[in-house]
């Protein structure tokens, strides 16, 4: 059972104005592997990659579970994602803080809240009924997407959001 | 008979975000347990309840937040980080656009000693990523401020 606790990372203008001049070189060959699950995320030389390496070795300590199993796999599809959009140059030193809480029900919230929009993730103790959503105001169409979250459709879902964020931002 | 103004209560900052209130401020909880088996319904209607107080005036702010927790030993404020003051007509307009109208809505139900008080409404056949779904839509558009309480 995973303690209470919360988590806030900041993915902000701080992390990535410190940045400048051309894109640095993404070492692969450079990762870091931690507990027994084995997760590895590239180390590269950007400070948004700390933060989600620094999330993903915090909760790697937890007892196992397949909780955190999803959470971690969450992880690392996010920074896949935004990693892909940096290379392609893509400004992303706009986008405000990832919101992480464990919830009195024993979830995991992820959420990342814009002015217009907002999309969250919810992995619960039972992961067959993690989900996700979309929703956003009047402004961008007054959307409200939601579903459930699985390891097959996650990098799916992932690709669909970070789209949106890069799209609506 | 209903005002314009909802309040929800704040407990404290692991609800709140530089960006506006989490989700899981507006969770039915007791939804959750009762979905695990570990709460049992007792409204014959089959709605989940969570508390608000209705802004009618100064008044119900200053008592929701002047609130303490019961059973402490040391006084402390039930809703250590204030706040959060939500339009009605935009949880109308929710509840309209998510064809929601009779499974999620509100009341008034008065307690001893608070007059104010009231419940958010959620129907038992509601699925709870749908319901935590709505609770971000809530979260988003409903919040018109957020109030800290500043005698914490």
């Amino acid at each position: 059972m995973i303690n209470s606790r919360e988590y806030y990372y900041n993915i902000n203008q701080e992390t990535f104005g410190n940045l400048s001049g051309s894109i640095p070189d993404i070492v692969e060959s450079q990762t870091t592997t931690s507990g027994s699950t084995g997760y590895s995320i590239p180390t590269i030389n950007l400070s948004v990659s700390k933060i989600i390496l620094k999330l993903s070795d915090q909760f790697q300590l937890l007892e196992e579970s397949q909780q955190k199993d999803l959470f971690l796999k969450l992880l690392l599809s996010l920074h896949k994602v935004l990693i892909q959009y940096y290379t392609q140059s893509f400004e992303l030193s706009h986008l405000p803080s990832l919101h992480v809480v464990i919830v009195e029900d024993g979830s995991i919230l992820i959420e990342w809240i814009f002015t217009d929009f907002r999309i969250g993730f919810s992995i619960e103790i039972e992961i067959t009924e993690s989900s996700w959503y979309l929703v956003s105001n009047e402004k961008l169409e007054s959307i409200t997407k939601s579903g459930f979250l699985t390891t097959d459709k996650l990098d799916s879902i992932i690709d669909e959001v970070v789209a949106f964020i890069i799209e609506n931002t | 008979m209903y005002p314009e103004r909802i309040i929800r209560g704040i407990p404290n900052d692991t609800f709140l975000d530089p960006e506006g209130p989490s989700a899981h401020l507006f969770y039915f909880n007791k939804m959750i347990d009762w979905k695990k088996g570990q709460f049992q319904l007792n409204r014959e209607d089959g709605f989940f309840e969570e508390s608000i107080c209705w802004y009618d005036d100064e008044e119900s702010l200053q008592l929701l937040l002047s609130q303490i927790k019961e059973n402490k030993e040391k006084k402390e404020y039930q809703f250590k980080s204030g706040a959060v003051i939500l339009l009605r007509k935009q949880l109308d307009l929710i509840r309209i656009q998510a064809s929601l109208m009779d499974r999620y809505k509100y009341e008034r139900r008065e307690l001893v000693g608070n007059k104010y008080h009231g419940n958010l409404l959620c129907h038992s056949d509601i699925s709870i990523p749908r319901m935590k779904q709505i609770a971000a839509s809530v979260a988003l558009l409903c919040v018109e401020r957020i109030i800290p309480n500043e005698d914490h």
